[in-house]
C-alpha cells in the first residue's frame, strides 16, 4: 500500500510539474528573427538622363559580376528606385537599354546591347544608398576593376577608385546628382551638382566635335555614351587615362581612338578641361556659372597631377585652332577691322595681335577677336600678322596670316571662288582705293559697273589657268594694270590605290582563305563579331591590321593643267550602301598619311552592315571633289561572312549530386525515368554582339545496374556402358530342333568372319562431354536399361552339317559363347540356313539373333572451380542501358530570367552571363530484391536469385554549342557558324546497399 | 496549444497507476524499482532538409523502471517528454522539438572492478517528435526562410551506461550516460543524467 502510495505521488510530481510550469522546465523557446531590413538604393542615370534603362544591382563580393540582388527600370528623367534585402556588401549597379538626348545635338542614342554603364559602391544592409550610374562612376567601376584585378582587395578598390576619379573631376561622382546645365542656376554660380553637369557636358561637346572630325552624322555614331565605353576600356586596361586600351586580340594593349581622333592623356587632361570651359560659353547654359568659375576646375585637370595620368602636368599645348574670317592674301587699306574665329571660343583667355613684329593690339573680347589696324600707317605690300591666342590653361597658339596693304593704287579682290569647273564663270569682287576712290573699273577692257564698291563680270574661260586683265582707276586717277587670275578645271580628280587594300579573310563555302581585298569582292569576308566595331582601334594602317580590320585603301590625285590644280584641296567623302541602296549620308574620309583607309566597321559604315546575310551585297561608295567643284565616284563592293567571335565557358559544374546522392538505395526505383539537371555551362558573351545559340548533344549517357545473383549449379558428365545378354542355343545334336536357354549376361562372344572365329566385346563405357544441368538428380536417357536386339554384326556364318538318320542337317550358325562343357562346349546365339538332304524330320526354325544389348548410364557430378557441384554460387551480372532525353534551359543570368528558345535557337544578348542547364532523363531499370541473395538461403533454385548492389549512371558532359551571328532570326540558315564543343569525360554517380 | 496537448497527454499516461504500468511491461511489481531522472543533453536535430547545430538541453521530466531480467541482465524503461530549443546558424537550421516517448533497454551488469560494476545496455526509443519553428538565418542572424512544421513516430536506437550506488535499503541513485541515434529522422543526443530510484 505504501509502494503504491508512493509511485503515485511520483507521478502526481510529474503533473504538477508539468501544469505549474510554461513548458518544461529549463527549456527555451527558439525566436524566430525578422527578415533583414530592406534599404533603399536610388539614384538617377545621367549621360543625360537615360530613360526606361534596366538597372540592376549585383553583388560585387569578389569584384566580380555576382548574383543578382535586385532590379527596376529608370523614369523620364533617369532616376530609379529599388528595394535591396542584402548583408552589408560591394554593389555593383549597372545599367543597360533605354536611351537619352545628346545634351548638344538633340540627337536621340539608343543604348545597343554592348552599351553599359556601371557604378560600385558600398550597401549598408537596411541603409539606404544614393548611386549615381554616369560616364564618370563608369570610370571609376572600371578603375576598381583594375585595382581588384591587380590584387587589391575589393572594398579597398572601390573606396580608393572612386576617390580618385572623384578628385580628378572635382565633385563626388557617386553621390552628387548631376545637374544639367540646361536648368537655370539658382543659388551659388556653381555647385557641385552643376559642376558634375558640367563634366557631363563637357563630354559629350568633346564626343559632339569628334563626330564632326569623324565626319558622322550628330552623335549618332560618335556618343557620349560611346566614349565612355571607350574610356572605361581604356582605365580598365591598365589603370590610367592614357589612351591605351586592350587590343581585339586581348592579349597586348593599344592605342585608342574615337574614329579618326586618337585618344591620349591630353584628351583627358586639356581636351575635357577645354571642353568645359567651352560649354561655360554655350547658348546651352542656363546655370549663372561663367568660365571663370569652372576656370579653377579646368585648370586643376589640366595640371593635376593625378594617379589616374601618365605624366605629370605640362602647359602642353591645346588643340584649339584659330582661323581667319576673310581669305588670306586679301588686299586692304584705309583702317580695317581684322576678324578672327576659334573653334573653341569659351576657352580662350587673350589673343594678341603683332603687325611685322610690332604688337598692335589685344583683343577685347577673346571669344571673338578683332584688332583694328590702320593700314595707311604702313607700306604697300604684305604684311605678317601674327596672333597668339592663349587659352584659359596656359596653353598657346600661334597663327600668322598675310595681309595685302595697298594705300596708293586701287585695287581689286575677287571674292568667287578662284577655281572653278564652270566654263561660263561670273566673277564676282571688290575694289577699293585707300583715299579718293573707284572712279573706273575695266575688266578686259570692258567697263563693269560697281554698286558699294562690289561688282561681277560673265566670263567664259578656256581650261587652265586664265589671267583676267584688270584696270582700274581712282578719282585721283591713280591707274592700278593687274589682273585676276581664274582657273578652269575641269577635269575630275582621279582615284588611286594608295599602299593597296589590306588583307582580309574570305569565306568560301565554308573555306578561309586570306587574300587581299579587291575593289569588287564577289566572295564574302568573313568578319568575326568582335572586330566588326573599332572600338577604339585608331585608323591607321599598324593598328588596324594589327586588330585584324579589312579596309579599303586609296588615294586621290588631281591633274595640274597649265599650273592649276586643286589636288591637295580634293575632299574624300564615304557612304556606305547595302544592296545598291544608300544608308546614311556621306561623311567625310580624313587623310592618314597620303592615302585615305576606309575600315569595315560600324564606325565607319553603318549599323546595318551587321544585318546582312553572306548573300547581301554591301558596298563604300567613295567621292572624291576637288576645289572647282569636280566630283568622281567608286564603288567598294564587298559581302560579309559574320561569324561569332570565340568566347570562353568556365569549367562545365555537374549538378547530378543533388539528384542522385539524396536517394537511398532502397527508394532507387524513384530514381528511374525521372528528369533530372545534369550539368551546367557558363559563359559571358563578350563577343561584343548578340547571337544565336543552338546546344545539341554530343555525348553519351548509360546506366548500370550491378546485381549480385545466387544460383544452384550442377556439372555434370554422363557415364554411358553397354552390356551384351544372350540366350544360347542349349543343343543341336538331337532329334528335336534346337532348345533355348535363359538370359546370361555376357562380356564376350566368337563371331565369325571371313578369316574364321574372333572375339567380341561390348563396346567399352563413353563419357560424355561436360554440361551443366538444372536439378540435382537429373533425368537419364529414355533408353537407359533397355534391351534390344543387336542385328547380325557382319552376315558372316559358320557352317555345319548335322546327320540324323539318313537326312543329313546342313545349317548356319554364329555367335559362339561358352556353354554346357558335356554337350556343348560352345553354344551358337545364331542358328540358321536350315537345308536337309531327305524329307524327315523336316526343317528347324531360324533362331537368333539370340543376342540384346542394352545401355547403363549415369551422371557423375563434377566440381566447378574447387567446388563439389550441385552446390550453391554467388555471381555478378549487370544490366546496361543507354539514355538520353536531353533537354536544355538557358537563363540570363544578368536579368535573371529564362531565355525562350526560337525552334532551339536562343538570343543571347552582348555583355550577359549566360547559364545552360542540360537535363536527362534517366531510364527505367529493373528492380532486383531477392532477400534470399542478401541472406544466402541454402535452398534456392536453379533460377538465378537476383539481388541489387549497385547503380551507376555515367553522365557524359560533352555538348555542342552552334553560334550565329545575329543578323535576324530569318537569316539564321543564311549565316556561317560558330560550333564550339564544350565539356569532356563523364561524371559517375552511383548508391549502392 | 501543441505544448499543452503534450501535458495532457503525459498526464493522462501519469494517473494510470504504477501497478498497471508494471504490468504492461510484465514484470512483477514488487521486484521494481521506480525512479525519476534529471538530466542534460548536447543534442541535434537529424533533419531532413539540412543540418542543425548540437545545442545544450535539460531533460527535467524521465520517469524511470527497471527490474531484474536475469541474474546479471535487467531492462531499464523510461517514459519522458523532452524539449530542446536548436538555434539558428548559416546553413543550419534552427528549430523547437518536442518528444513524448518511452525508452526501453536491456543492460547487463559488466564487473570492472570489485567497486565498479556498472550496467552496459543497448535499447529502442520510441517517440511522437513534434519539429516547429524551423528556420534558417543569415550570417547576420536575419531570417532567411521558414521551413513547414513536421512530425511523426521515430525510432532511435539507445546505448547507455549506468554506475548505480545504494543509499540505502530501498534508495539508490545512479549516474546514466546515453548516446542516442535516430534511425531515420529524430533528435540524436548524448546525455548525462542523475537517477534517484526507489525499490518498494
Amino acid at each position: 500500500m505504501l509502494h503504491k502510495g508512493l509511485t503515485a505521488g511520483v507521478w502526481m510530481a510529474a503533473a504538477v510539474a508539468l501544469s505549474s510550469c510554461n513548458g518544461v522546465p529549463g527549456s527555451s523557446d527558439v525566436d524566430i528573427p525578422s527578415q533583414r531590413p530592406t534599404g533603399t538604393v536610388s539614384g538617377f542615370v545621367v549621360d543625360d538622363p537615360i530613360a526606361t534603362a534596366d538597372v540592376r544591382v549585383f553583388a560585387f563580393d569578389d569584384g566580380v559580376k555576382g548574383a543578382l540582388l535586385a532590379s527596376t527600370t529608370t523614369d523620364s528623367t533617369g532616376a530609379y528606385s529599388l528595394e535591396l534585402r542584402s548583408k552589408d556588401r560591394p554593389v555593383l549597379v549597372e545599367i543597360s537599354g533605354g536611351y537619352y538626348n545628346e545634351l548638344l545635338s538633340g540627337q536621340r542614342i539608343e543604348l545597343n546591347g554592348a552599351q553599359q554603364l556601371t557604378a560600385v559602391s558600398d550597401y549598408r544592409s537596411g541603409q539606404p544608398l544614393t548611386t549615381m550610374v554616369t560616364p564618370l562612376t563608369h570610370l571609376a567601376a572600371a578603375l576598381a576593376q583594375y585595382k581588384i584585378a591587380q590584387g587589391g582587395t575589393v572594398q579597398a578598390a572601390i573606396t580608393a577608385a572612386n576617390r580618385e576619379v572623384s578628385q580628378l573631376f572635382g565633385v563626388d561622382v557617386v553621390a552628387t546628382f548631376p545637374r544639367s546645365i540646361a536648368e537655370s542656376g539658382q543659388g551659388s554660380p556653381l555647385s557641385s551638382e552643376q559642376l558634375y553637369g558640367f563634366q557631363l557636358a563637357a563630354l559629350a561637346s568633346w564626343s559632339q566635335w569628334a563626330s564632326d572630325q569623324n565626319g558622322a552624322a550628330a552623335q549618332s555614331t560618335f556618343s557620349t555614351i560611346a566614349l565612355s565605353q571607350l574610356m572605361a576600356a581604356d582605365l580598365r586596361a591598365d589603370g590610367r587615362l592614357d589612351g591605351r586600351g586592350l587590343n581585339l586580340n586581348g592579349d597586348g594593349l593599344m592605342d585608342l581612338a574615337f574614329g579618326i581622333v586618337p585618344l591620349n592623356a591630353d584628351f583627358y587632361r586639356v581636351g575635357l578641361a577645354q571642353q568645359l570651359l567651352t560649354m561655360a560659353a554655350h547658348p546651352l547654359n542656363r546655370t549663372a556659372a561663367a568660365a571663370s568659375d569652372l576656370l579653377p576646375v579646368a585648370q586643376g585637370m589640366a595640371t593635376r597631377s593625378a594617379a589616374l595620368l601618365p605624366v605629370p602636368a605640362s602647359n602642353s599645348v591645346g588643340s584649339f585652332n584659330i582661323y581667319s574670317v576673310e581669305p588670306e592674301s586679301f588686299y586692304h587699306n584705309g583702317t580695317i577691322a581684322f576678324a578672327l574665329l576659334v573653334d573653341h571660343p569659351g576657352a580662350v583667355a587673350a589673343v594678341r595681335f603683332e603687325l611685322d613684329g610690332l604688337w598692335i593690339g589685344d583683343a577685347a573680347n577673346p571669344a571673338t577677336p578683332t584688332v583694328r589696324i590702320d593700314t595707311t600707317a604702313y607700306s604697300d605690300g604684305p604684311h605678317q600678322l601674327q596672333v597668339t591666342a592663349k587659352n584659359q590653361l596656359g596653353d598657346e597658339v600661334i597663327r600668322s596670316f598675310t595681309l595685302n596693304i595697298d594705300n596708293s593704287a586701287p585695287f581689286i579682290n575677287l571674292t568667287s571662288a578662284p577655281v572653278t569647273h564652270q566654263q561660263d564663270y561670273l566673277a564676282t569682287f571688290t575694289v577699293g582705293d585707300t583715299s579718293a576712290g573707284v572712279w573706273r573699273l575695266l575688266v578686259q577692257d570692258k567697263q563693269i559697273p560697281l554698286q558699294q564698291g562690289k561688282g561681277q563680270v560673265a566670263l567664259t574661260l578656256s581650261v587652265g589657268r586664265n589671267s583676267i586683265p584688270v584696270t582700274i582707276i581712282d578719282l585721283a586717277g591713280n591707274r592700278h594694270d593687274t589682273e585676276m587670275v581664274v582657273a578652269l578645271d575641269q577635269t575630275a580628280p582621279q582615284f588611286g590605290a594608295g599602299g593597296g587594300h589590306s588583307q582580309a579573310q574570305f569565306d568560301l563555302a565554308g573555306t578561309v582563305t586570306r587574300a587581299p581585298l579587291q575593289d569588287d569582292n564577289g566572295v564574302p569576308l568573313r568578319i568575326e563579331t568582335a572586330r566588326a566595331d573599332l572600338a577604339g582601334v585608331v585608323i591607321n594602317r599598324a593598328a588596324l591590321d594589327s586588330s585584324a580590320i579589312p579596309y579599303f585603301a586609296l588615294s586621290a590625285s588631281e591633274p595640274l593643267l597649265d599650273g592649276v590644280g586643286s589636288g591637295s584641296k580634293v575632299k574624300v567623302e564615304a557612304r556606305y550602301e547595302k544592296e545598291g541602296v544608300a544608308v546614311g549620308g556621306w561623311r567625310t574620309v580624313a587623310a592618314v598619311g597620303t592615302e585615305y583607309l576606309v575600315p569595315l566597321a560600324t564606325e565607319t559604315l553603318a549599323p546595318a552592315w551587321l544585318e546582312a546575310t553572306p548573300a547581301v551585297t554591301q558596298g563604300v561608295r567613295v567621292r572624291l571633289t576637288d576645289e572647282a567643284g569636280n566630283s568622281s565616284e567608286k564603288l567598294f563592293s564587298f559581302k560579309t561572312s559574320f561569324v561569332v567571335s570565340p568566347f570562353t565557358l568556365k569549367p562545365v559544374a555537374d549538378l547530378g549530386e543533388g539528384f542522385f546522392g539524396s536517394t537511398g538505395f532502397n527508394s532507387r526505383a524513384g530514381l528511374h525515368n525521372r528528369r533530372f539537371a545534369a550539368n551546367s555551362y557558363s559563359f559571358t558573351n563578350n563577343t561584343g554582339k548578340a547571337f544565336y545559340l543552338r546546344p545539341s548533344e554530343a555525348a553519351s549517357h548509360n546506366a548500370s545496374r550491378h546485381v549480385e545473383t545466387l544460383v544452384r549449379k550442377h556439372n555434370v558428365r554422363l557415364k554411358t556402358a553397354t552390356e551384351w545378354q544372350v540366350r544360347a542355343v542349349v543343343s543341336t545334336v538331337t532329334n528335336t530342333c534346337p532348345v533355348l536357354g535363359e538370359y546370361q549376361a555376357v562380356a564376350e562372344i566368337q563371331n565369325h568372319t571371313s578369316s574364321g572365329w574372333q572375339a567380341q566385346q561390348p563396346p567399352a563405357v563413353v563419357l560424355g562431354v561436360e554440361a551443366l544441368v538444372s536439378s540435382d538428380t537429373p533425368t537419364l536417357p529414355a533408353d537407359h536399361g533397355v534391351w534390344s536386339n543387336l542385328p547380325h554384326f557382319d552376315g558372316e556364318f559358320a557352317t555345319a552339317d548335322i546327320n540324323v538318320g539318313e537326312a543329313v542337317y546342313s545349317f548356319t550358325f554364329d555367335y559362339l559363347v561358352a556353354g554346357d562343357s558335356a554337350t556343348a562346349p560352345l553354344s551358337p546365339l545364331y542358328l540358321a540356313h536350315w537345308t536337309k538332304s531327305v524329307d524327315s524330320p523336316g526343317d528347324c526354325p531360324e533362331l537368333g539373333p539370340l543376342l540384346q544389348q542394352r545401355k547403363q548410364y549415369e551422371y557423375e557430378s563434377l566440381k566447378i572451380g574447387e567446388i563439389q557441384t550441385p552446390a550453391n554460387f554467388y555471381a555478378s551480372e549487370s544490366e546496361q542501358k543507354g539514355f538520353s532525353g536531353t533537354q536544355f534551359t538557358v537563363h540570363n543570368d544578368d536579368t535573371d530570367q529564362p531565355i525562350v528558345d526560337i525552334a532551339g535557337w536562343y538570343l543571347i544578348p552582348a555583355n550577359h552571363t549566360i547559364t545552360i542547364t542540360k537535363t536527362l532523363r534517366t531510364p527505367e531499370l529493373v528492380v532486383d530484391n531477392d532477400l534470399d541473395v542478401a541472406s544466402a538461403s541454402p535452398v534456392v533454385g536453379y533460377t538465378p536469385h537476383r539481388y541489387d548492389k549497385r547503380i551507376e549512371w555515367n553522365i557524359g558532359r560533352e555538348i555542342t554549342l552552334t553560334a550565329v551571328h545575329n543578323a535576324g532570326y530569318d537569316n539564321l540558315p543564311a549565316m556561317s557558324s560558330r560550333t564550339v564543343t564544350v565539356g569532356t569525360g563523364q561524371r559517375q554517380y552511383q548508391i549502392s546497399r | 496549444m501543441l505544448k499543452m496537448d503534450f501535458r495532457y497527454l503525459l498526464l493522462s499516461v501519469c494517473l494510470v497507476s504504477g501497478n498497471a504500468f508494471a504490468a504492461a511491461i510484465g514484470m512483477p511489481e514488487q521486484a521494481g524499482r521506480w525512479g525519476y531522472s534529471l538530466g542534460v543533453a548536447y543534442a541535434t536535430v537529424d533533419d531532413p532538409d539540412a543540418a542543425t547545430r548540437h545545442d545544450w538541453a535539460l531533460r527535467p521530466l524521465n520517469l524511470v523502471y527497471t527490474d531484474t531480467w536475469r541474474y546479471d541482465t535487467r531492462y531499464w524503461g523510461e517514459l519522458f517528454y523532452q524539449e530542446s530549443a536548436l538555434d539558428a546558424a548559416p546553413g543550419k537550421i534552427g528549430q523547437e522539438s518536442r518528444q513524448l516517448g518511452a525508452r526501453l533497454s536491456l543492460q547487463k551488469s559488466v564487473l570492472l572492478s570489485p567497486a565498479i560494476v556498472p550496467w552496459l545496455g543497448v535499447g529502442l526509443q520510441l517517440s511522437y517528435d513534434q519539429f516547429q519553428k524551423r528556420h534558417t538565418v543569415d550570417s547576420d542572424g536575419y531570417l532567411i526562410g521558414t521551413y513547414p512544421d513536421r512530425d511523426g513516430l521515430h525510432a532511435t536506437l539507445l546505448l547507455n551506461m549506468v554506475l548505480e550506488r545504494r543509499i540505502s535499503r530501498d534508495w539508490g541513485g545512479a549516474l546514466k550516460l546515453e548516446q542516442a541515434v535516430p534511425l531515420a529522422e529524430g533528435v540524436s543526443e548524448l546525455v548525462i543524467s542523475a537517477v534517484l530510484l526507489y525499490r518498494y
